[in-house]
């Protein structure tokens, strides 16, 4: 028997979501000072009403729902599932003030796209966008890629129970330091050590391939913004193409994969366990995969007669192969080239490794190397079980930060998750190939929006049908979540419905 | 006492370094390996 929320329920997801809109609502300083910064009075005027209606929302929210309970898991996971969304609404009114936008749905894909770090765009006239606006993109991605609760952990909650249920929620289920406040803000801590040195690189290399200081750091900020939390927006309409410069896009290649590896694995490494790196299951299950996915890549271009130099080959394929299994999106290509020159099998490649994506606890999205590790192991000790004599007794370990021995629950849970991608793959797949695409350009651009990637093959624009957008929405938002929590919001609709009290 | 707690920051501050230098060096190879891959690709194509 399912038993209907009480007054009590909504009161405390209520409440909490108040909180995170509050929230949102005070990060909409940063691109008003900066439109202020730069004269920029029309953006300023738009990010002043979107505060003030963002503000506005989220104390009244707060303050009718005001409750002194703590959440419990199922709130939690409502609260996380839900925060996602309102903050999709809110972002996206500065974005269609800015005039850059078709519509509000096409302002709505952009905010989600920012928060799920996929980097998808239907902007028009990126290139002569004012400078806060285009910060505000950026930024969705950092509060995105940091997570909306990890912020709120960060600044609003003080050490409630319930914070690290709802940071559960958020797909982030390692807890790096015993307290998950602490936790929190290791994760912002190494954010900002990399952003010191990765934006001070981007910018020498920058200037030294001939852009302006201004523009130079201002680029380097939101690029590595993007690189980091593996978003993929930039300020420029032609990606990291527009900056035609090796070191800057090697800069970009290590920034991204630092961004991939597990806030857990930073923190071990940081505190002197440096063999983690090589031992680590999910860095081995990258290197493989990596591996695997650039020779079928490479099989699929020598198939299409098409001979590159080996640096051209690296800078044209590898790069958007690591930005595709990074889950980042930055590309060096036009879109139309994947279609043109890449062919299926090239574009199997790499829609392979979008499909894996990064490591958990990391800004990416997608199945992610430690399930797909643990799958391995599983089928592999299946495998030996077979083999050898019945009474022998088998155990299976694999490496993450400590030995860990192979459970039936760690087996179920991944195979659950990585099921449930799939699904969602094939589900946008299905409804992209219904408006006339083919198997292969449909894959590539569904698995990209489901896994959180950004690269595009031409089918993402500002003309595509609006039930492509509204499914792309949906499907960015429900493989950033990790879908726990958005069956968790299921599960809590049903029972409002058909609950008994 | 503020010797030790002085050497325990010089000490994590040390371990930090080592461990972005340590990732940065992870990432060069799995670079360096791709390229490899790249120039065997190159080799049997031409």
């Amino acid at each position: 028997m399912i038993l209907k929320p009480a007054a009590e329920d909504y009161r405390i997801i209520g409440h909490y979501l108040g909180k995170i809109t509050i929230g949102l609502g005070l990060i909409m300083a940063v691109p008003l000072a900066v439109a202020s910064g730069y004269s920029e009075f029309a953006p300023a005027v738009d990010y002043l009403i979107s505060m003030a209606i963002t503000l506005f929302f989220g104390v009244v929210l707060a303050g009718v729902c005001r409750t002194g309970k703590d959440l419990s898991t199922g709130h939690a996971m409502c609260v996380a599932a839900l925060s996602w969304i309102v903050a999709m609404f809110f972002s996206a009114i500065p974005l269609y003030l800015s005039g850059h936008y078709r519509s509000y749905l096409d302002s709505c894909f952009e905010a989600m796209s920012g928060f799920a770090t996929t980097g998808l765009s239907l902007v028009n006239n990126l290139d002569h966008m004012a400078y806060s606006h285009n910060l505000w993109r950026h930024l969705t991605m950092f509060i995105g890629g940091q997570g909306i609760v990890v912020i709120a952990l960060t600044f609003l909650f003080r050490g409630t129970a319930g914070a690290f249920r709802i940071y559960v929620g958020e797909a982030r289920d390692e807890k790096i330091l015993p307290n998950v406040i602490n936790t929190a803000r290791f994760i912002w801590f190494v954010s900002v050590v990399y952003m010191i040195l990765g934006t001070a690189a981007l910018s020498i290399s920058a200037v030294a391939g001939g852009l302006p200081a201004g523009k130079a750091i201002f680029d380097s900020i939101c690029v590595f913004i993007a690189a980091w939390d593996t978003g993929g927006f930039t300020p420029q309409s032609q990606s990291i193409l527009f900056y035609h410069n090796f070191s800057f896009e090697m800069i970009t290649v290590v920034i991204m994969f630092l961004g991939a590896i597990n806030f857990a694995l930073h923190y071990v490494v940081w505190t002197g366990n440096r063999r983690e790196l090589y031992l680590n299951i999910e860095t081995t299950t990258l290197f493989i995969s990596m591996v695997v996915a650039l020779s079928i890549t490479a099989w699929g271009f020598a198939g299409n007669g098409i001979c590159l130099g080996p640096g051209a080959f690296f800078r044209k394929v590898f790069y958007q192969l690591i930005s595709g299994h990074t889950g980042t999106g930055y590309s060096t290509v036009y879109p139309v080239q994947f279609v043109n020159e890449w062919g299926p099998l090239a574009m199997l490649g790499i829609t392979m490794a979008m499909a894996i994506g990064g490591s958990m606890c990391s800004t990416t999205g997608a199945i992610k190397l430690l399930r797909l590790g643990i799958i391995y192991k599983a089928v592999r000790q299946d495998i030996k079980k077979l083999l050898l004599p019945e009474s022998t007794v088998l155990v299976q370990k694999f490496h993450h930060i400590r030995d860990i021995i192979l459970q039936d629950r760690h087996v179920r849970l991944s195979a659950i998750i990585m099921f449930s991608y799939m699904g969602l793959y094939l589900v946008g797949t299905i409804i992209t190939m219904f408006y006339g695409y083919s198997l292969s350009e449909a894959a590539f651009e569904s698995v990209s929006a489901a896994a959180n990637v950004g690269l595009s093959c031409g089918i993402t624009s500002p003309s595509m049908p609006v039930v492509l957008k509204v499914t792309y929405i949906i499907q960015m938002w429900a493989g950033r979540l990790e879908f726990i929590a958005i069956f968790a919001l299921g599960g809590m609709i049903v029972a409002a419905l058909k609950g008994k009290k | 006492m503020i010797q030790m707690r002085k050497g325990l920051i010089v000490k994590s501050i040390w371990n930090g370094i080592l461990g972005i230098a340590s990732e940065v060096l992870m990432v060069f190879l799995f670079v360096v390996s791709a390229f490899i891959i790249c120039l065997l690709w190159w080799s049997c194509v031409k």
